[in-house]
């Protein structure tokens, strides 16, 4: 059994109601927290309660189970944060406490809803300029108001509602709420709130959870949303209930969803609690840590891992898709058992370095197909789920005329919901498997033909107003380009870069490397260039200096950043404490480098 | 924490039922085929497997109800078990599953909803258990809920001998287990030393070593010295089969004397062994027992005995809700009105049914009356199609031969006559209310109109009224009781039986006058042949000549043999009915008897209109 560390010690032994723990990347979070669930166990006084382990991605929740060896059943729940309010707030209370809502639907992923044109035959899922109620998010609240943000499209920012929008986008979600009781996770946050601080019915609904879950875990605390975040602290203000609240402010980068990284300070106030910190890395060596550090959002050092050997090299390439692959090669030729990863900030950067990369679809104006082409486009990105719902969304458009169609109208028409999404499958892998040779007006033609056959061969009732052969494109703008252009290359020719898996940085979050290769693309535009973002006072730039924290945190070996010769320029300039503290060189230097002597060999 | 309802539809013979049950002992009554199994096996189900203890559970394409042989219609089965009477911990424990009742958390409820289809393409039924509010897409119940409503079920044909006796199915080493476990500590250590000790003492005797010796140079003279040597050892030590190696029996008896014991008795030592099993359930728990029967194979006083148990030991939080179906009056006599469940055939849709009579709001007094009431023989009532109910034997006898006479056999029919020695019939009011035990009803009682006495009984006279006799305040009360019933039909005499029988034709005095002399070795000085002939021709004079010869004269006479003597007659010697003495079934009698054989026809004819 590992031993715990002072400073672990100290949080595994205090004996406050609520512990709200600020852990460092490496500190041994996850390991703590199943030490945590580990000592409760032992002395958990009921078989009637149960210990409600939460965090805000699936992944940690895996982790946890990992961790302790074994599932937590029953009573005992390992989950989402998500998850946990709706199964435990919304679905047992939320029409007791507030008659006008419809049964309450979680808008599932699958469904794809930020895709909805219509939540219903008549209801439409967008107001205003293009407003898709299903992307609004609920990030705080302003004197007494709820604050409404919307991200207009996928790489942009939230921007807030205000005036008209607001309150159209208000009115429309109530009415969809009454009706069809569908809510988003971020409404159904929103909509917790509302229950668990109800004047008359909160406490009541607060002590029965408490009942059944007297002590709370929260794990990833830092990327809780204003609304969870509200949730879990009522919770915690009833003097019942014990917690143990543990993230890292500055690896907050989900603020995309709403997340802000100072409402951890609010946890800190809650009466009882206790303020502990995990500041020793138990992952990054001194050299790794000591460049970490320069982009610490919080500021302060990290205390690395005395036990680690790992070099940070800063590593400046004239052509990142040509000269990324020859660092990546030489540090696997050398290191063949070494846990690699390549990472960067953005899926695009991904996809060049892949040669995945794909350009707008052109519109053939026909619907269905385009919706089958976004559904290629995303399968090969390995975004299944939002491929399927594209998919799905495709069979809508051809068959019933509209998207968002729900079981209870599948039924009407004799499908089996199962049935349904299984034809959906089938069209997916059958587009994908078209050949992407020919032009884009070939590709749609021969998918509209596939999907015919399809749809045909599936047999639907005949009171449906699906008429085979109509699945055709129009040679509209961009027809005759070639396919591939619009296309990424298939899932079959490879996900990795040099067979290295590839990453975004948020997809690797919490996970730990051997050899994290950091790659930071080119940037014409000096002002979006990681030497001005990573130290702007902006908000949402601060975001940016933490996703590049959590980049740099990963390896308990060597972390190789590589940047533009550019951008090793300006960061030379503006930034100088900060490359010193990396050991730069050229491409060309740095396989000559790996080639020697640097890598994880030393390590334990 | 009990199940309070359950509610069912398509399930077997249901097409839709509704039960409100008890904490405690509830009693399942009603007759052959109605569905009391059914209703067992349908909570089995919802709760499934994973709390099963007992038979395996499947569900067949048999089990989805059918309107008729031909009906291929694709149902879903539902079933909804709601539990009432959470406490905090229970609240919190089944939290998943709780309807929470914000304003009063007392009066939340835990529910599970058991729904199955089974398209025709399909091989396997699809099966979902959803619980709490009900919801559109309601997830799934966690097995280990489930698990937490174990579910406890004797059927009808069980074999308690085979469930008691040693081995892999022996009920007894899974009382122990549990308890063993509930101990905790070093029980099962303690148990496992005392069998290695037996064991090693086993292998050190004399008679085991020295054939170990003996057997070894055999071994090592017949495969050589490649072979390890031979060894003679206990069997292993495993908590299990220590547990599986006992058995329950009778002081004294030897090991292995269970097939000696009658299978009453071994039907008692098993339930005995099931009882102690969930007398104390862990507090998360909230176990359910079912029975079938259990009245199997024991006599009158042993049922009356065991019926007292149910009803007075398990009642309370620590112990289980029992739910049993019965075929017997004596059970259904010996436990509280109150506790017992009429499964019956609806009168208006020939569907079946099931009422509590705890809902029949009886106040204190009313269910201490109707408990005294319900003997044995008025008990049967539970198990009929229909009944008559009446004052006395005399009717009792009279009553199914002078049907017979009209052409119905009320045993075949299903419809029970029942004599509730006296005139208590308001007592059953509730009882027999369409909300709680709606069966068609005649009641049959006489006017017993005040009679002005003579000088001596032959100039007694009822006092009239009218053209006819005025009615006793009892009767007229009793009938103002049932006025507007849909069910329940009162039917009295003019003046009594005996009157009434003998003003409805004009021979019928005389064959009573036959059948009262058979019951005196002389002839009878009070009525007689010749007190009818002295009547003349007048119906009303030779009934009133019945009357006072045998209500009110002083005479050796009873009126039960009486009774007995002209239903014999009036079926005649081989019981046919076709009795050559002619003799007219009075009105009153015949209206009562037609209430409920037409009740009766049109329940049984209902379905096949419907489906017509």
């Amino acid at each position: 059994m590992r031993t715990p560390t002072h400073e672990q010690r100290v949080v595994i032994e205090t004996d406050a109601r609520v512990r709200v723990v600020r852990a460092a990347p490496g500190s041994g979070k996850t390991w703590l927290v199943s030490e945590v669930i580990r000592k409760e166990l032992d002395t958990w006084p009921a078989r009637t309660s149960g210990i409600a382990a939460l965090s805000f991605t699936r992944v940690a929740g895996n982790e946890i189970r990992k961790a302790m060896g074994h599932d937590l059943g029953h009573p005992h729940f390992v989950g989402t944060i998500d998850a946990f309010l709706f199964r435990y707030v919304i679905r047992p209370h939320l029409r007791r406490v507030f008659t006008w809502f419809a049964d309450p639907r979680l808008v599932v992923g699958e469904w794809g809803a930020e895709h909805w044109a219509r939540c219903a035959s008549n209801q439409s899922t967008t107001v205003g300029k293009g407003i898709n109620l299903f992307g609004c998010v609920y990030i705080g609240e302003e004197n007494g108001a709820e604050v409404i943000a919307y991200k207009s499209g996928p790489t942009l920012p939230l921007q807030r509602l205000t005036g008209y929008d607001l309150r159209q986008v208000i009115e429309e979600k109530r009415k969809i709420w009454a009706h069809r009781g569908l809510l988003t996770h971020s409404d159904a946050a929103f909509w917790a709130t509302k229950v668990l601080e109800d004047r008359t019915f909160g406490p009541v609904v607060r002590v029965e959870i408490i009942r059944r879950f007297p002590f709370l875990i929260v794990d990833e605390l830092q990327d809780t949303g204003y609304f969870l975040g509200k949730s879990i602290r009522l919770l915690m203000e009833e003097t019942t209930s014990s917690g143990f609240l543990v993230g890292d402010p500055d690896q907050a980068i989900f603020e995309f969803t709403g997340t802000r990284p100072d409402l951890f300070n609010t946890f800190e106030t809650i009466a009882g609690a206790a303020r502990l910190t995990l500041a020793r890395s138990r992952r990054c060596a001194a050299a790794v840590a000591a460049a970490a550090a320069h982009v610490k959002d919080s500021g302060g050092a990290i205390e690395p891992a005395e036990e680690r050997v790992g070099r940070a090299l800063l590593v400046r390439y004239s052509n990142m898709v040509l000269d990324v692959p020859k660092v990546v090669d030489a540090v696997r030729s050398t290191r063949t058992t070494t846990l690699l990863k390549v990472i960067a900030r953005a899926t695009s950067t991904v996809e060049d370095l892949t040669g995945r990369r794909a350009g707008n679809t052109p519109s053939l104006h026909c619907p269905p197909l385009t919706h089958l082409h976004r559904a290629v486009v995303a399968f090969r990105r390995s975004r299944n789920v939002s491929a399927l719902a594209a998919a799905r969304a495709a069979l809508e458009r051809a068959v019933f005329q509209h998207e968002g169609v729900d079981d209870e109208e599948l039924a009407a028409a004799s499908i089996d919901p199962g049935d349904w999404k299984a034809l959906a499958v089938r069209c997916l892998l059958k587009a994908d498997a078209i050949a992407t040779s020919g032009t884009s007006f070939d590709w749609h033609t021969e998918v509209g033909g596939m999907l015919d056959g399809e749809i045909t061969d599936f047999g639907l009732s005949p009171g449906l107003a699906f008429v085979a052969g109509r699945l055709k494109p129009k040679k509209h703008r961009g027809w005759d380009k070639p396919c591939a252009n619009f296309l990424p290359q298939s899932m079959a020719d490879g996900r990795a870069l040099a067979g290295v898996p590839i990453h975004t940085v948020h997809g690797v979050k919490g996970e730990t490397h051997d050899v994290t290769v950091f790659v930071c693309p080119k940037t014409s535009n000096a002002a979006r260039c990681p030497s001005a973002v990573w130290w702007s006072t902006d908000d949402e730039d601060r975001e940016e200096r933490r996703i590049a924290y959590v980049a740099m945190t990963r390896s308990r070996g060597d972390l190789i950043m590589c940047v533009s010769d550019a951008c090793y320029q300006r960061l030379a300039v503006a930034h100088p404490e900060f490359v010193a503290s990396f050991e730069c060189m050229t491409v060309a230097e740095c396989v000559i480098a790996l080639g020697n002597k640097i890598g994880t060999k030393n390590m334990p | 924490m009990y199940l309070s309802t359950v509610e069912i539809t398509s399930f077997r013979s249901f097409e839709s039922l509704r039960i409100e049950l008890q904490p405690g002992l509830n009693v399942l009554v009603g007759r052959n085929n109605i569905g009391k199994t059914n209703l067992l096996q349908a909570i089995r189900h919802a709760v499934g497997p994973s709390a099963s203890r007992g038979d395996a559970l499947w569900l067949e394409r048999d089990d989805f109800y059918k309107d008729s042989a031909t009906d291929i219609t694709e149902r879903t089965i539902t079933i909804t078990l709601t539990f009432n009477g959470l406490t905090e911990e229970q609240r919190a424990y089944f939290y998943e599953i709780v309807d929470f009742d914000l304003l009063d958390l007392s009066k939340s409820k835990a529910i599970i909803r058991f729904e199955a289809s089974w398209p025709k393409s399909k091989k396997q039924a699809s099966i979902k258990r959803t619980g709490g509010t009900a919801a559109a897409e309601a997830p799934e119940v966690p097995t280990k809920l489930l698990e937490s409503l174990p579910i406890t079920f004797l059927p009808a044909l069980r074999d308690a001998e085979a469930s008691l006796a040693p081995g892999y199915r022996s009920r007894l080493a899974l009382l122990l287990r549990e308890l063993a476990g509930r101990k905790g500590g070093t029980t099962e250590d303690d148990i496992k030393k005392i069998y290695a000790n037996a064991n090693q003492s086993l292998e050190d005797h004399p008679l085991i070593g020295d054939t170990k010796s003996s057997l070894q140079v055999t071994t090592k003279e017949l495969a050589g010295t490649d072979y390890s040597p031979s060894a003679i050892k206990a069997a292993e030590v495993e908590f299990e089969k220590i547990l599986r190696s006992l058995q329950i029996q009778m002081d004294g008896s030897p090991i292995g004397a269970l097939a000696a014991n009658g299978l009453g008795y071994n039907n008692l030592l098993y339930m005995a062994v099931v009882l102690e099993h969930l007398r104390s359930p862990d507090p998360d728990e909230c176990p359910i027992f079912l029975v079938e029967e259990p009245e199997a194979h024991l006599h009158p006083q042993l049922t009356m005995l065991l019926a007292d148990y149910l009803a007075k030991k398990t009642p309370g939080e620590k112990t289980p809700q029992t739910i049993v179906t019965t075929h017997s009056p004596t059970l259904a006599a010996s436990v509280p009105p109150s506790r017992i469940h009429v499964l019956f055939s609806d009168q208006m849709s020939g569907k079946p049914r099931c009422n509590s009579l705890a809902n029949a709001t009886m106040d204190e007094k009313e269910r201490g009356e109707l408990q005294r009431m319900m003997d044995i023989t008025r008990a049967t009532l539970y198990f009929a199609k229909a009944v008559i109910l009446v004052e006395g034997i005399s009717e009792a006898l009279l009553v199914p031969a002078l049907a017979q006479r009209l052409g119905h056999d009320l045993a075949k029919l299903h419809i029970t006559v029942i004599p509730i020695c006296g005139v208590a019939f308001g007592t059953f009011k509730k009882l027999l209310d369409p909300s709680v035990f709606g069966i068609p009803v005649a009641i049959v009682t006489d006017a017993d109109p005040p009679v002005s006495r003579g000088t001596s009984w032959e100039q007694d006279a009822p006092e009239a009224e009218g053209s006819g006799f005025k009615m006793s305040d009892r009767t007229t009360k009793l009938v103002d009781i049932f006025a507007g019933h849909t069910t329940v039909k009162v039917r009295h005499s003019q003046i009594t039986l005996e009157y009434d029988l003998a003003e409805a034709g004009d021979d019928n005095a005389a064959v009573m006058a036959a059948a009262w002399e058979d019951c005196f070795v002389g002839t009878p000085g009070t009525f007689n042949q010749t007190k009818v002939i002295e009547a003349g021709n007048d119906r009303k004079a030779k009934a009133m000549a019945v009357w006072r010869g045998i209500c009110r004269a002083d005479h050796t006479g009873s009126k039960a043999e009486f009774a007995h003597r002209l239903a014999a007659k009036l079926i005649g010697a081989d019981g046919s009915g076709l009795c050559p003495a002619f003799f007219t079934v009075p009105g009153y009698l015949k209206e009562a008897i037609d209430h409920v054989v037409t009740s009766v026809s049109e329940t049984a004819s209902g379905p096949e209109v419907a489906g017509a």
